[in-house]
């Protein structure tokens, strides 16, 4: 059955990729794709080289940096799929830890230039420790409830309305609206006391 | 521009943190945030948010792969991250000299026989983006795993389900895994016909298979004869099988 909006059959991968625990079988799709990304990493540090130990951190990056590029709509589909798509990042990433190995000999017949589809997004992880207030944010979203949570990352990732929000959460559009205004005001709240702890 | 109203400030900010707000209303709005602290305090905070958010939700989300490869694969994990203390290794040092001497003397007493399907890899099955059935998954699954007899009995099954005739991956890895499966003769007969169809793109894997499954059959002379040809070709991945496959048969011919 071919969908019309979906002629390449990508959706429900793409959806198992962004959140494999949606149902259980977008964890098994997920767990099949993983195999496959985890075959193709560990067949280029074995044929072509590199250090097979980091094959799970390179392969475990480049689903990261594919899945963000899937959530904010920068991928486009093309016959190679999604998977082909983490692919091209595992490739990236895999020449990158190879370069920093020095072990460039056995890689002559891999391409080196990939094409400008696969835009990588720089880490947050050093913003976060150089700048005070964000590091308190990220302490503070750890005190929020998880309903409160879903309702921002919503909101401020996945740039859904506040009605959606409502709609997907079976709650009313102002009951979302409240519960994001409380989560701003702990947030804020947090941030104030622990700046005045200093 | 209505900053007044809840709902359309949210939606302004939303916009403009997503980078969204062009031309005169991107304009109209940097003019708001000059003239109300309030505002820009606030766009300030949202976007740091969403920075903090989004770390946030990759963290998680790495933490599960990595949950994730430990369920799977948990004897890769323990095998990277095993460190032997100086007492176990010269234990389990000498343990292991003993054992390889051990090996080699009893290999050196075993007549030469090598098997090809040990040394050459199945080759990586991929996503094939027009089949994306639950019996394909489960196809794959099997493949992955190394369970080959059942992998090649779910692909003969969507070949024939779905007419997939001329859908020559999904022929190829059907004979691989009939190859690796240990129906050989099968394995020649589906890659001979494979490779009589025309233009078809994998004919040098089909002709690496092939010659691994006369090997397997003992017919070394017809997979020299391939192994020849495959030595010239360009891939770097079937060259170097194709290589492997020479020196077995070089031990056999010889």
């Amino acid at each position: 059955m071919e969908n019309s909006d979906d002629p390449l059959g990508q959706q429900l991968i793409i959806e198992a990729i962004i959140d494999s625990h949606r149902s259980a079988k977008h964890r098994a799709v997920f767990i099949t794709v993983y195999k496959e990304v985890r075959a193709y990493t560990f067949f280029l540090y074995r044929i072509y080289g590199g250090n097979i130990e980091n094959a799970p951190v390179t392969m475990h990056d480049a689903i990261l940096d594919a899945r963000a590029n899937f959530i904010n709509g920068k991928y486009k589909p093309t016959p190679s799929g999604p998977v082909g798509y983490i692919k091209g990042f595992i490739k990236i990433k895999w020449k990158n830890d190879l370069r920093k190995s020095k072990s460039m000999k056995r890689k002559k017949n891999i391409e080196n230039e990939l094409p400008a589809i696969y835009n990588t997004f720089d880490s947050t992880e050093d913003k976060i420790k150089k700048d005070e207030n964000l590091a308190l944010l990220y302490k503070g979203l750890a005190q929020l409830p998880n309903k409160q949570k879903a309702i921002l990352e919503a909101f401020y990732l996945d740039k859904k309305s506040m009605k959606e929000i409502g709609d997907e959460l079976g709650i009313k559009e102002n009951t979302a609206k409240q519960r994001k205004f409380v989560a701003i005001r702990k947030l804020r709240e947090w941030i104030k006391i622990n700046l005045n702890k200093e | 521009m209505n900053l007044k109203d809840e709902t359309q400030r949210l939606i302004y900010i939303q916009q403009y943190i997503h980078n969204e707000l062009e031309g005169e209303v991107l304009d109209a709005f940097l003019q708001e945030m000059d003239n109300d602290e309030e505002l820009a305090e606030e766009v300030a905070f949202s976007q740091n948010l969403k920075t903090v958010l989004a770390y946030n939700r990759d963290k998680e989300y790495l933490e599960d792969l990595q949950a994730l490869e430990k369920e799977l694969y948990p004897d890769t994990i323990k095998s990277a991250n095993k460190k032997l203390v100086p007492g176990a290794f010269w234990k389990w040092g000498i343990g292991a000299v003993v054992i390889i001497l051990g090996v080699w003397a009893w290999s050196l007493l075993q007549p030469k026989t090598t098997d090809a399907l040990s040394e050459i890899d199945p080759y990586p099955i991929e996503i094939m983006a027009d089949l994306s059935s639950p019996m394909w998954l489960e196809a794959k699954d099997a493949y992955l795993n190394g369970h080959y007899k059942k992998a090649s009995n779910l692909l003969d099954s969507i070949q024939k389900e779905e007419k997939f005739t001329d859908h020559y991956p999904l022929l190829l890895y059907k004979s691989v895994a009939t190859l690796y499966g240990g129906n050989a003769e099968a394995a020649i007969t589906d890659l001979n016909e494979l490779l009589q169809k025309a233009e078809f793109e994998l004919v040098p894997e089909a002709n690496l298979y092939l010659a691994v499954a006369y090997f397997k059959n003992k017919d070394y002379k017809k997979a020299n004869e391939i192994v020849e040809q495959l030595l010239t070709v360009e891939d770097n991945y079937i060259k170097d099988q194709a290589q492997e496959l020479k020196s077995m048969l070089d031990k056999q011919i010889m």
